[in-house]
Protein backbone atom coordinates (compact mmCIF):
# COMPACT_ATOMS: atom_id res chain seq x y z
CA UNK A 1 0.00 0.00 0.00
CA UNK A 2 2.65 2.16 1.05
CA UNK A 3 4.70 1.54 -2.27
CA UNK A 4 1.96 2.73 -4.23
CA UNK A 5 1.07 5.81 -2.67
CA UNK A 6 5.13 6.46 -2.63
CA UNK A 7 5.59 9.58 -5.11
CA UNK A 8 9.12 9.72 -5.09
CA UNK A 9 10.90 5.86 -5.11
CA UNK A 10 10.02 4.47 -8.22
CA UNK A 11 12.93 6.77 -10.17
CA UNK A 12 15.28 5.73 -7.64
CA UNK A 13 14.06 2.07 -7.09
CA UNK A 14 13.43 1.25 -10.81
CA UNK A 15 16.39 1.47 -12.91
CA UNK A 16 13.97 0.97 -15.97
CA UNK A 17 12.51 4.04 -15.29
CA UNK A 18 15.07 6.83 -15.60
CA UNK A 19 17.45 4.97 -17.78
CA UNK A 20 14.94 5.48 -20.65
CA UNK A 21 13.74 9.12 -19.31
CA UNK A 22 9.76 7.44 -18.16
CA UNK A 23 10.34 9.13 -14.94
CA UNK A 24 13.11 11.02 -13.31
CA UNK A 25 12.65 13.64 -9.85
CA UNK A 26 13.60 15.70 -12.28
CA UNK A 27 10.90 16.14 -14.73
CA UNK A 28 7.98 18.50 -14.54
CA UNK A 29 5.31 16.39 -12.19
CA UNK A 30 3.68 17.09 -9.41
CA UNK A 31 1.20 15.34 -6.71
CA UNK A 32 -2.62 16.24 -5.55
CA UNK A 33 -3.21 14.79 -2.40
CA UNK A 34 -7.53 15.26 -1.30
CA UNK A 35 -8.26 17.06 2.14
CA UNK A 36 -8.79 13.63 3.76
CA UNK A 37 -5.67 12.50 2.73
CA UNK A 38 -7.27 9.07 1.45
CA UNK A 39 -6.85 9.78 -2.71
CA UNK A 40 -4.09 10.98 -4.31
CA UNK A 41 -2.67 11.45 -7.84
CA UNK A 42 1.13 11.29 -8.69
CA UNK A 43 1.89 12.60 -11.65
CA UNK A 44 5.21 13.22 -14.43
CA UNK A 45 5.32 15.10 -17.81
CA UNK A 46 7.96 14.35 -20.30
CA UNK A 47 10.29 17.47 -21.23
CA UNK A 48 12.23 16.39 -23.80
CA UNK A 49 13.69 19.99 -24.54
CA UNK A 50 14.74 20.34 -21.02
CA UNK A 51 17.85 19.92 -20.52
CA UNK A 52 20.00 16.94 -18.85
CA UNK A 53 20.40 17.65 -15.22
CA UNK A 54 23.20 17.74 -14.72
CA UNK A 55 23.22 18.05 -10.71
CA UNK A 56 20.93 14.40 -11.16
CA UNK A 57 23.36 12.81 -12.50
CA UNK A 58 26.41 13.74 -10.15
CA UNK A 59 23.95 12.50 -7.29
CA UNK A 60 24.71 8.87 -8.72
CA UNK A 61 21.38 7.83 -7.37
CA UNK A 62 21.23 4.63 -8.51
CA UNK A 63 18.84 5.54 -11.97
CA UNK A 64 21.35 6.98 -14.26
CA UNK A 65 23.06 3.86 -15.58
CA UNK A 66 24.42 3.13 -19.43
CA UNK A 67 21.97 0.01 -19.76
CA UNK A 68 20.58 -0.52 -23.08
CA UNK A 69 17.91 -2.58 -24.97
CA UNK A 70 18.30 -4.77 -27.62
CA UNK A 71 14.44 -4.09 -28.81
CA UNK A 72 13.47 -0.71 -27.73
CA UNK A 73 10.33 -0.64 -29.32
CA UNK A 74 8.44 -2.04 -26.44
CA UNK A 75 8.99 1.69 -24.94
CA UNK A 76 7.40 3.16 -28.13
CA UNK A 77 3.72 4.56 -27.40
CA UNK A 78 1.55 6.82 -28.80
CA UNK A 79 0.12 10.23 -27.85
CA UNK A 80 -3.46 9.41 -26.42
CA UNK A 81 -4.50 11.96 -24.28
CA UNK A 82 -2.34 14.92 -25.66
CA UNK A 83 -1.61 16.69 -22.78
CA UNK A 84 2.08 15.05 -22.23
CA UNK A 85 1.66 13.05 -18.94
CA UNK A 86 3.72 9.76 -19.72
CA UNK A 87 2.80 8.53 -15.87
CA UNK A 88 0.49 8.88 -13.63
CA UNK A 89 -0.69 6.91 -10.44
CA UNK A 90 -3.87 7.37 -8.90
CA UNK A 91 -5.21 6.19 -5.62
CA UNK A 92 -8.29 5.80 -4.09
CA UNK A 93 -8.94 5.21 -0.54
CA UNK A 94 -8.49 2.49 0.45
CA UNK A 95 -7.05 0.09 -1.91
CA UNK A 96 -8.17 0.94 -5.84
CA UNK A 97 -5.18 2.30 -8.00
CA UNK A 98 -5.81 3.36 -11.94
CA UNK A 99 -2.00 3.66 -13.32
CA UNK A 100 -1.26 5.26 -17.02
CA UNK A 101 2.53 4.59 -17.72
CA UNK A 102 2.70 5.21 -21.24
CA UNK A 103 0.11 3.55 -23.26
CA UNK A 104 -0.55 0.73 -20.19
CA UNK A 105 -3.13 1.59 -18.73
CA UNK A 106 -4.06 -0.68 -15.94
CA UNK A 107 -6.18 -1.15 -12.39
CA UNK A 108 -4.65 -2.89 -9.32
CA UNK A 109 -6.71 -3.79 -6.33
CA UNK A 110 -4.71 -4.13 -3.36
CA UNK A 111 -6.40 -6.84 -1.16
CA UNK A 112 -4.70 -7.48 2.21
CA UNK A 113 -4.92 -11.39 3.29
CA UNK A 114 -3.06 -11.45 6.21
CA UNK A 115 -1.36 -8.85 8.64
CA UNK A 116 1.85 -10.37 6.05
CA UNK A 117 0.41 -11.24 3.22
CA UNK A 118 -1.08 -9.12 0.50
CA UNK A 119 -2.52 -9.76 -2.88
CA UNK A 120 -2.64 -7.34 -5.87
CA UNK A 121 -4.78 -7.98 -8.60
CA UNK A 122 -3.80 -6.19 -12.40
CA UNK A 123 -6.60 -5.43 -15.21
CA UNK A 124 -4.87 -4.94 -18.43
CA UNK A 125 -6.84 -2.57 -20.23
CA UNK A 126 -7.33 -1.80 -23.66
CA UNK A 127 -10.14 -0.08 -26.08
CA UNK A 128 -12.87 -1.79 -28.46
CA UNK A 129 -11.36 1.05 -31.28
CA UNK A 130 -7.98 0.28 -30.41
CA UNK A 131 -6.08 -0.48 -34.04
CA UNK A 132 -4.51 -3.99 -34.06
CA UNK A 133 -1.07 -1.92 -33.73
CA UNK A 134 -2.27 0.06 -30.32
CA UNK A 135 -3.52 -3.10 -29.30
CA UNK A 136 0.23 -4.85 -29.40
CA UNK A 137 1.76 -1.46 -28.39
CA UNK A 138 -0.39 -1.58 -25.06
CA UNK A 139 0.87 -5.24 -24.56
CA UNK A 140 4.01 -4.56 -25.23
CA UNK A 141 4.36 -1.92 -22.39
CA UNK A 142 2.87 -4.59 -20.36
CA UNK A 143 5.66 -6.14 -19.64
CA UNK A 144 6.97 -2.89 -17.43
CA UNK A 145 3.78 -3.65 -15.00
CA UNK A 146 2.54 -7.13 -13.02
CA UNK A 147 4.44 -9.77 -11.11
CA UNK A 148 7.10 -9.67 -14.19
CA UNK A 149 7.20 -6.00 -14.30
CA UNK A 150 10.71 -4.14 -15.47
CA UNK A 151 9.13 -1.48 -12.77
CA UNK A 152 7.64 -3.71 -10.64
CA UNK A 153 9.18 -6.68 -10.00
CA UNK A 154 11.03 -4.18 -7.33
CA UNK A 155 7.77 -3.69 -5.71
CA UNK A 156 6.96 -7.22 -5.33
CA UNK A 157 9.92 -8.12 -3.24
CA UNK A 158 11.05 -4.67 -0.89
CA UNK A 159 8.23 -4.89 1.27
CA UNK A 160 9.43 -8.39 2.34
CA UNK A 161 12.73 -7.19 2.63
CA UNK A 162 11.73 -4.50 4.80
CA UNK A 163 9.67 -6.59 7.10
CA UNK A 164 12.81 -9.16 7.05
CA UNK A 165 15.18 -5.83 7.98
CA UNK A 166 12.56 -4.77 11.24
CA UNK A 167 11.98 -8.05 12.04
CA UNK A 168 14.27 -7.83 15.02
CA UNK A 169 13.69 -4.64 15.87
CA UNK A 170 9.65 -4.46 17.41
CA UNK A 171 11.28 -2.29 20.15
CA UNK A 172 12.21 0.57 18.21
CA UNK A 173 10.66 3.07 16.34
CA UNK A 174 12.24 5.54 13.68
CA UNK A 175 10.66 8.70 12.22
CA UNK A 176 11.54 10.49 8.80
CA UNK A 177 9.41 13.33 7.65
CA UNK A 178 10.21 13.61 4.19
CA UNK A 179 8.22 16.57 2.39
CA UNK A 180 6.99 17.66 5.92
CA UNK A 181 4.66 16.38 8.48
CA UNK A 182 1.61 17.44 6.10
CA UNK A 183 -0.39 15.44 3.81
CA UNK A 184 -0.42 18.30 1.15
CA UNK A 185 -0.23 18.65 -2.40
CA UNK A 186 2.79 19.71 -3.86
CA UNK A 187 4.33 20.73 -7.35
CA UNK A 188 7.39 17.82 -6.23
CA UNK A 189 7.13 14.33 -6.11
CA UNK A 190 9.80 13.98 -3.32
CA UNK A 191 7.29 13.56 -0.59
CA UNK A 192 5.75 11.02 1.23
CA UNK A 193 2.54 13.49 1.27
CA UNK A 194 -0.01 10.69 0.13
CA UNK A 195 1.53 7.73 2.30
CA UNK A 196 1.12 10.39 5.19
CA UNK A 197 -2.25 10.84 4.16
CA UNK A 198 -3.54 7.20 3.43
CA UNK A 199 -3.12 7.17 7.41
CA UNK A 200 -4.76 10.08 7.90
CA UNK A 201 -7.52 8.81 6.30
CA UNK A 202 -6.83 4.97 7.83
CA UNK A 203 -6.98 6.53 11.47
CA UNK A 204 -10.42 8.37 10.76
CA UNK A 205 -12.05 5.32 9.16
CA UNK A 206 -10.47 3.00 12.25
CA UNK A 207 -11.29 5.94 14.83
CA UNK A 208 -8.25 6.11 16.17
CA UNK B 1 2.76 -38.51 -35.86
CA UNK B 2 6.11 -40.34 -35.64
CA UNK B 3 7.93 -40.79 -32.85
CA UNK B 4 10.93 -39.35 -34.40
CA UNK B 5 9.37 -35.80 -34.18
CA UNK B 6 8.47 -37.15 -30.27
CA UNK B 7 11.65 -37.46 -30.29
CA UNK B 8 12.85 -34.19 -31.11
CA UNK B 9 10.34 -32.19 -29.37
CA UNK B 10 10.96 -33.50 -25.98
CA UNK B 11 14.94 -33.07 -26.94
CA UNK B 12 14.13 -29.73 -27.52
CA UNK B 13 11.90 -28.92 -24.35
CA UNK B 14 14.47 -30.65 -22.32
CA UNK B 15 17.64 -28.73 -23.14
CA UNK B 16 15.32 -25.72 -23.00
CA UNK B 17 14.80 -26.68 -19.27
CA UNK B 18 18.17 -26.85 -18.45
CA UNK B 19 19.20 -23.69 -20.11
CA UNK B 20 17.14 -22.08 -17.39
CA UNK B 21 17.62 -24.10 -14.47
CA UNK B 22 21.73 -24.24 -14.73
CA UNK B 23 21.54 -20.60 -14.92
CA UNK B 24 23.11 -19.84 -18.61
CA UNK B 25 19.98 -17.43 -18.98
CA UNK B 26 21.93 -16.12 -21.61
CA UNK B 27 20.88 -18.55 -24.15
CA UNK B 28 17.66 -19.08 -23.48
CA UNK B 29 16.70 -16.57 -26.63
CA UNK B 30 19.22 -19.22 -28.82
CA UNK B 31 16.11 -21.52 -28.11
CA UNK B 32 14.00 -19.71 -30.03
CA UNK B 33 13.65 -19.15 -33.82
CA UNK B 34 11.23 -17.27 -36.60
CA UNK B 35 8.63 -15.03 -35.08
CA UNK B 36 10.19 -15.46 -31.48
CA UNK B 37 6.88 -15.11 -29.60
CA UNK B 38 7.18 -15.79 -25.93
CA UNK B 39 4.08 -15.52 -23.68
CA UNK B 40 3.38 -16.14 -19.79
CA UNK B 41 -0.20 -15.88 -19.19
CA UNK B 42 -2.87 -17.57 -16.76
CA UNK B 43 -5.76 -20.73 -17.02
CA UNK B 44 -8.02 -18.20 -16.49
CA UNK B 45 -6.98 -15.40 -19.44
CA UNK B 46 -6.49 -18.44 -21.59
CA UNK B 47 -9.35 -19.57 -21.44
CA UNK B 48 -11.13 -16.38 -21.56
CA UNK B 49 -8.99 -15.42 -24.64
CA UNK B 50 -7.66 -12.12 -23.23
CA UNK B 51 -4.57 -11.15 -24.73
CA UNK B 52 -2.18 -9.62 -22.13
CA UNK B 53 0.19 -11.80 -20.82
CA UNK B 54 2.43 -11.14 -17.35
CA UNK B 55 5.69 -11.38 -19.92
CA UNK B 56 5.57 -10.87 -23.51
CA UNK B 57 8.07 -11.10 -26.33
CA UNK B 58 7.65 -10.90 -29.87
CA UNK B 59 11.51 -10.75 -31.04
CA UNK B 60 14.52 -12.37 -29.86
CA UNK B 61 15.53 -8.83 -29.20
CA UNK B 62 12.79 -8.34 -26.31
CA UNK B 63 14.08 -11.91 -24.94
CA UNK B 64 17.68 -10.93 -24.67
CA UNK B 65 16.33 -7.77 -22.76
CA UNK B 66 14.28 -10.17 -20.32
CA UNK B 67 18.13 -11.57 -19.57
CA UNK B 68 19.58 -8.27 -19.48
CA UNK B 69 17.13 -6.88 -17.17
CA UNK B 70 17.44 -9.58 -14.79
CA UNK B 71 21.22 -9.46 -15.16
CA UNK B 72 21.81 -5.48 -14.53
CA UNK B 73 18.95 -3.47 -13.43
CA UNK B 74 15.92 -5.73 -11.59
CA UNK B 75 16.18 -6.52 -7.55
CA UNK B 76 14.89 -9.47 -6.63
CA UNK B 77 15.55 -12.13 -3.94
CA UNK B 78 18.41 -15.22 -5.59
CA UNK B 79 16.66 -17.86 -6.63
CA UNK B 80 16.75 -21.19 -9.12
CA UNK B 81 14.72 -22.75 -10.93
CA UNK B 82 13.67 -26.55 -11.19
CA UNK B 83 11.65 -27.33 -14.19
CA UNK B 84 9.68 -30.96 -14.46
CA UNK B 85 7.99 -31.46 -17.52
CA UNK B 86 5.91 -33.85 -18.78
CA UNK B 87 5.54 -35.62 -21.85
CA UNK B 88 4.74 -33.10 -24.77
CA UNK B 89 1.24 -34.19 -26.37
CA UNK B 90 1.20 -33.64 -30.30
CA UNK B 91 -1.99 -31.77 -31.41
CA UNK B 92 -0.89 -31.35 -34.77
CA UNK B 93 1.59 -32.21 -37.44
CA UNK B 94 1.20 -30.21 -40.61
CA UNK B 95 4.38 -29.85 -43.46
CA UNK B 96 6.72 -29.22 -40.75
CA UNK B 97 4.97 -27.30 -38.54
CA UNK B 98 4.23 -28.97 -34.79
CA UNK B 99 1.91 -27.89 -32.44
CA UNK B 100 2.34 -29.56 -28.64
CA UNK B 101 0.85 -29.00 -25.02
CA UNK B 102 3.11 -29.81 -22.25
CA UNK B 103 2.47 -30.14 -18.84
CA UNK B 104 5.19 -28.28 -16.62
CA UNK B 105 5.77 -28.04 -12.67
CA UNK B 106 8.60 -25.05 -11.68
CA UNK B 107 10.00 -25.24 -8.01
CA UNK B 108 11.51 -22.27 -6.98
CA UNK B 109 14.02 -22.77 -4.54
CA UNK B 110 15.72 -19.81 -2.66
CA UNK B 111 18.84 -18.73 -0.87
CA UNK B 112 17.81 -20.00 2.84
CA UNK B 113 16.60 -23.57 0.96
CA UNK B 114 13.14 -22.78 0.76
CA UNK B 115 11.43 -24.81 -2.10
CA UNK B 116 8.79 -24.37 -3.40
CA UNK B 117 5.89 -25.22 -6.13
CA UNK B 118 5.92 -21.80 -7.53
CA UNK B 119 4.00 -22.50 -10.96
CA UNK B 120 2.57 -25.24 -12.58
CA UNK B 121 0.75 -25.82 -16.18
CA UNK B 122 1.51 -26.29 -19.73
CA UNK B 123 3.26 -25.22 -22.80
CA UNK B 124 1.30 -24.30 -25.50
CA UNK B 125 3.98 -24.45 -28.24
CA UNK B 126 4.93 -24.07 -32.50
CA UNK B 127 8.39 -25.90 -33.70
CA UNK B 128 9.01 -25.99 -36.89
CA UNK B 129 11.19 -29.09 -37.95
CA UNK B 130 14.40 -28.23 -39.63
CA UNK B 131 17.30 -30.21 -40.49
CA UNK B 132 16.57 -32.88 -38.00
CA UNK B 133 15.74 -30.57 -34.52
CA UNK B 134 12.22 -29.39 -33.89
CA UNK B 135 13.15 -25.14 -33.73
CA UNK B 136 11.05 -23.45 -31.07
CA UNK B 137 8.62 -20.71 -32.95
CA UNK B 138 6.21 -19.96 -30.71
CA UNK B 139 5.59 -20.96 -26.97
CA UNK B 140 2.58 -19.63 -24.70
CA UNK B 141 3.39 -20.44 -20.90
CA UNK B 142 -0.12 -20.86 -19.45
CA UNK B 143 0.25 -21.05 -15.87
CA UNK B 144 -3.32 -23.34 -13.90
CA UNK B 145 -3.04 -20.42 -11.27
CA UNK B 146 -3.64 -16.38 -11.55
CA UNK B 147 -1.96 -16.19 -8.33
CA UNK B 148 2.40 -15.43 -8.43
CA UNK B 149 4.10 -15.48 -5.49
CA UNK B 150 5.84 -12.18 -5.03
CA UNK B 151 7.27 -11.83 -8.53
CA UNK B 152 8.52 -13.77 -11.52
CA UNK B 153 12.07 -13.06 -12.10
CA UNK B 154 13.24 -15.86 -13.90
CA UNK B 155 11.50 -17.10 -17.30
CA UNK B 156 9.20 -20.11 -17.12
Amino acid sequence: MENVKDSYHASILHLFFTTFELNKLSQTGAIIVDESGGHHVSYSVIDREAQKDLEYAKQQIRSESEYQLADPSLLQGFDEYHDGVTLQILSVFPTFVLQQIQNAIAVRQIVPRAIDKTDVNWTYIGFTDDTPEKRLTRIKQGNLVGPAGYISMEDGCVGGFVQLGIAGASGQEAVLEMGGSQAQSSESRVTEASVRGFWKAYRSNMGL
Amino acid sequence: MSNNVYQMIARAQAEYARCIDDDRLEEWPNHFHGTCVYKITTAANYRDGLEAGIIFANSRGMLTDRVSALREANIYERQSYRHIIGQPSILSEDEGEVHSETPFLVARILQDGDTDIFATGRYFDLYKLEDGEAKLNERTVVCDSSRIDTLLALPL
